[in-house]
């Protein structure tokens, strides 16, 4: 009996982390290769771990972040700057679907690209941005 | 010789006496019912107790566990698409097994500046007092 105890716990724990959550944050980091200021806000060690997987810069320093509230089902923006910013609207959907955010993409004020996503915890969104000096600009959405 | 006539030179020869069939028989049956048949550690394997029931049960389990557990880890749980809305800018959606994440990337975009750049008059946002802008990046916020 406590075999059959650990092993549904175990299923339950391993199921339960694909649940999303009720917000996303929409994060824009900036990538670069030499070490930031020594107070900017680098992306955790897990995300810098996954950021560095995919485009290969050492240091990811937070520029500004912003919670989505996913019940909100109007659109929000989320704009660190002037010339790149997101705007992001949850999608209705019927209680058990899965939520999807639709997002768009501003470049220079003009959108660029849009699409969908479907928030999950510990899978983010990496939106990859444009250059900027030495570095690059990088949208992380994030099931909260 | 007959059978008849064999049977009856074995009862001359080798005469059963009253009640050794009979005992015989018994102490047989003894041995075949009364005791216990010698089993192996593994009989739960193929004879019908509980205690396989249980380790069958738990192994069904540990199987389901292994097999949740590979296919979330391999199979992308979360979706995201991208279509580029200018031309000479493309957009692709992939799934990133390395980092585990969902990766749009945007092919064609213009760097970004730290001179001002184009924005509707109308929206600019001015500054209250106590607010600082950063010296380096006038487009950062």
């Amino acid at each position: 009996m406590k075999i059959l105890a650990l092993i549904l716990t175990l299923l339950v724990l391993g199921i339960s982390p694909s649940l999303a959550g009720d917000k996303v944050r929409v994060g824009l980091y900036f990538a670069e290769n030499t070490p930031p200021a020594p107070k900017a806000e680098l992306a955790p060690k897990k995300l810098e771990q996954r950021l560095n997987a995919v485009f290969g810069f050492t240091y990811y320093e937070l520029v500004k972040a912003q919670e989505i509230e996913m019940d909100n089902e109007w659109q929000q923006w989320a704009v660190p700057r002037n010339d790149f910013f997101i705007r992001v609207e949850p999608l209705a959907c019927q209680p058990g679907e899965t939520k999807t955010v639709y997002y768009e993409i501003y470049k220079d004020g003009f959108i660029v690209a849009k699409g969908k996503y479907e928030p999950h915890h510990d899978t983010p969104l990496f939106i990859n941005g444009p250059d900027f000096k030495q570095g690059r600009f990088i949208f992380v959405l994030e099931a909260r | 010789m007959h059978d008849s006539e064999l049977k009856k030179l074995l009862l001359e020869s080798c005469p059963v006496r009253p009640g050794q069939e009979a005992r015989a028989w018994k102490a047989l049956q003894q041995r075949l019912y009364s005791s216990k048949p010698a089993q192996s550690w593994w009989s739960w394997l193929y004879l019908p107790v509980w205690r396989g029931a249980g380790i069958a049960l738990a192994a069904i389990c540990v199987l389901i566990f292994v097999g949740n557990s590979v296919v979330m880890n391999y199979r992308p749980i979360s979706f995201a698409s991208a279509d580029s809305e200018v031309p000479g800018i493309y957009a692709t959606s992939f799934y990133s097994h390395s980092a585990q994440a969902q990766v749009v990337w945007l092919n064609g975009l213009a760097p970004a500046t730290d001179k001002p750049t184009y924005l509707d008059p109308t929206t600019v946002i001015h500054r209250t007092q106590g607010q600082t802008k950063p010296a380096d990046d006038p487009n950062r916020l």
